[in-house]
């Protein structure tokens, strides 16, 4: 067969055998290089769709094939994406940010990204913002990486005005995002707040402008309280990121979330109505240089947000979520009993550990309908020291976690495949109605280990009559 | 599962039957299909693709539909199984992308533009930019044999209007 890229006998071949063709394509030679040296073919495509592949690398990768040759010299201006990020080992001010603009041309705007990480730009921000509105984007990222407060940023009225963009993502480090006119982002449909000081009425405002609004994400947001949801039908996905030393509790009104992921402070957020939940994870944030371990409150507020999920099919907790459950366990006292789930499907992310076995069990037994369990082995920041349980639990620890060593319990302790296959029975024989276990150790057995409980878990399976995946 | 085949001619006259599932992943055909523009037994002509490059807009097209069929038959498909799924179509497209020239690239981006089948074009864009990535501009012009046509003043010149990105 030819194979000189005439290709007309390759297409005649393919009336009968496509198969055929493409392997005779397949069998071309990587590389422009090879055959037609002098033939450059890229510069022949058409400016939009050349464009359409600058906007798949960085800003200034695609600023830098201005010099590639006279066709590729206006080519990048019209990049549908633009960001700035902060360059490493680049200077990349305010001047050098309005030069770029100034030669940028595209009339359309996909995707626009600015990361202010000096105090000096801080002047030029709005009239970035107002170019990216008047180009249409429709996807909009402002990070400011200094400290604006010091510099009393205010972000501009035209600003809350805005009837393209989509996606929104601000990270304003504590400036104010609190409009001072009613605010219209009448084609919002992702909203991600990060370290914006919002009040109650703000947030308000801004939900009431975003009519069509999906998913709203709060991250490290200070001075909310309330946060009503009840009047944005459409918003179906909440995320919200409490750190510790910031964060006073926040209740919340979600009658049409569906699917819910909460990360509390040790303030924890009160559900008032998530009615609608289908889908949750939860866990806790601790801060174990800065805080008090107030494991009082929280097993409170854990199983009172617990409370809220009994009709959520899919369950997520995480580590902390699931120590300070354990701790509800020992309460000698009576705290309020966990209801009955209907989780079909638990995924636990965790290390495996005695001091969460309690709680998984917990869960568990109050989980009847539950078909899959996911365990995915891994820490998060924030994390509750084992120390600070072994302080208070005291001698109670040491008889309870059953067959599992406790103390001295690092992270970085090598796992037995022993321990593992006892944490995996001690699951199975708390549920019933299990049909599948899957467990990602992500590397926490290596070697050896990961080889015999492989041995091992066959013979789990049958004896419970659950599948088991591990990996 | 039964489903209506139809054929696309191209430009060099080489014809392809297809299913019609397959072929929806193209705008342009799902559009003629909506409005009743194909005559089951006429062929559509497209006439900017050639044969061999229609070819392989076919193989595409054919291997997402099979995944996108496999998702409604296992409708309670496991999160494990769509992830081993995905990858199985990511290896895929990268050995459906790493066996082809970059000259059969731009011929195949062209095309799936004409077609406007997103995917595609999405996957040819972030192949050839890989090819830029992380290159000097002289060694993005030997990958492309892009012929430097300015005079050392003048690129230097085009490099300090944005020093910051020459670095």
């Amino acid at each position: 067969m030819a194979d000189d890229g005439g290709n007309r006998d390759g297409a005649t071949a393919a009336v009968r055998d496509p198969s055929l063709c493409c392997a005779h394509l397949h069998g071309e030679i990587k590389g422009a290089g090879d055959s037609r040296e002098d033939l450059d073919s890229i510069s022949s495509l058409p400016d939009v769709i050349l464009q359409q592949i600058l906007s798949c690398i960085e800003t200034e990768e695609a600023i830098r094939t201005s010099v590639l040759s006279r066709r590729w010299r206006h080519v990048w201006p019209g990049t549908p994406s633009i960001s700035f990020v902060w360059p490493t080992n680049r200077i990349l001010d305010a001047d050098s940010i309005d030069k770029t603009l100034a030669r940028y041309t595209s009339r359309k705007m996909m995707s626009f990204h600015i990361d202010v990480d000096m105090m000096s730009s801080l002047t030029h921000v709005s009239r970035w913002i107002e170019l990216a509105m008047s180009r249409k984007a429709e996807n909009l990222t402002l990070e400011l990486s200094c400290h604006p407060c010091e510099a009393n940023y205010i972000i501009p009225d035209f600003f809350y005005t805005n009837s393209y963009v989509k996606q929104l993502s601000l990270h304003l480090y504590f400036t104010d995002l609190i409009p001072r006119c009613s605010v219209s982002w009448s084609s919002l449909k992702q909203l991600f707040l990060s370290a914006c000081n919002l009040s109650d009425e703000s947030i308000a405002n801004i939900l009431s402008g975003c009519p069509i609004l999906e998913s709203l994400t709060l991250e490290v947001c200070k001075e909310l309280l309330v946060l009503d949801l009840s009047k944005s039908p459409r918003l179906t996905v909440l995320e919200i990121n409490c750190y510790t030393w910031l964060t006073d509790s926040m209740q919340i009104v979600g009658p049409h979330i569906h699917n819910l992921r909460l990360e509390n402070s040790q303030s924890g957020c009160t559900l008032l109505d998530v009615s609608s939940l289908t889908e949750a994870s939860l866990d806790i944030r601790f801060d174990s240089y800065n805080e008090l371990f107030k494991a009082d409150f929280l097993q409170a507020f854990a199983l009172e947000q617990l409370d809220k999920l009994q009709n959520v099919e899919k369950l997520t907790l995480g580590e902390n979520f699931l120590k300070v459950l354990s701790l509800t366990h020992y309460r000698l006292e009576h705290l309020s009993p966990l209801p009955m789930f209907k989780a079909k499907v638990l995924t636990l992310e965790t290390t495996i550990s005695p001091y969460v076995i309690p709680g998984i069990i917990v869960v568990l037994e109050n989980s009847p309908e539950l078909k899959k369990l996911t365990l995915i082995h891994k820490r998060l920041d924030g994390f509750i020291p084992e120390e600070v349980f072994d302080n208070y639990l005291g001698l109670r620890a040491l008889n309870l976690f059953q067959g599992m060593t406790v103390g001295n319990y690092s992270e970085n302790r090598v796992l037995k495949s022993k321990e593992v296959a006892l944490f995996i029975e001690f699951m199975l024989n708390h549920t019933q109605t299990l049909g599948k276990l899957v467990l990602r150790l992500e590397g926490c057995l290596q070697g050896r280990g990961f080889d015999e409980l492989v041995q091992i878990v066959p013979t789990l399976s049958r004896a419970n009559n659950v599948s088991i995946v591990i990996s | 599962m039964s489903s209506n085949m139809i054929m696309l001619k191209s430009s060099d006259g080489a014809s392809f039957e297809i299913e019609e599932a397959a072929a929806r992943k193209s705008k342009i055909i799902a559009n003629m299909i909506e409005v009743e523009c194909v005559d089951e037994d006429k062929a559509i002509p497209l006439q900017n693709v050639t044969g061999n490059i229609l070819a392989l807009v076919i193989e595409y097209c054919n291997k997402h539909i099979v995944d996108d069929d496999d998702d409604v038959a296992t409708e309670e498909a496991s999160e494990e199984e769509e992830e081993a799924k995905k990858k199985k179509v990511d290896d895929w497209e990268a050995e459906f992308m790493n066996s082809m020239s970059l000259e059969t690239m731009f011929e195949l981006l062209l095309a799936a533009n004409y077609l406007n089948i997103k995917s595609l074009i999405d996957l040819v864009c972030q192949t050839i930019a890989n090819n830029i990535k992380d290159k000097t501009p002289e060694e993005v012009r030997k990958i492309f044999s892009i012929e430097n046509d300015f005079t050392p003043e003048e690129e230097e010149e085009i490099r300090k209007e944005n020093a910051w990105a020459f670095g």
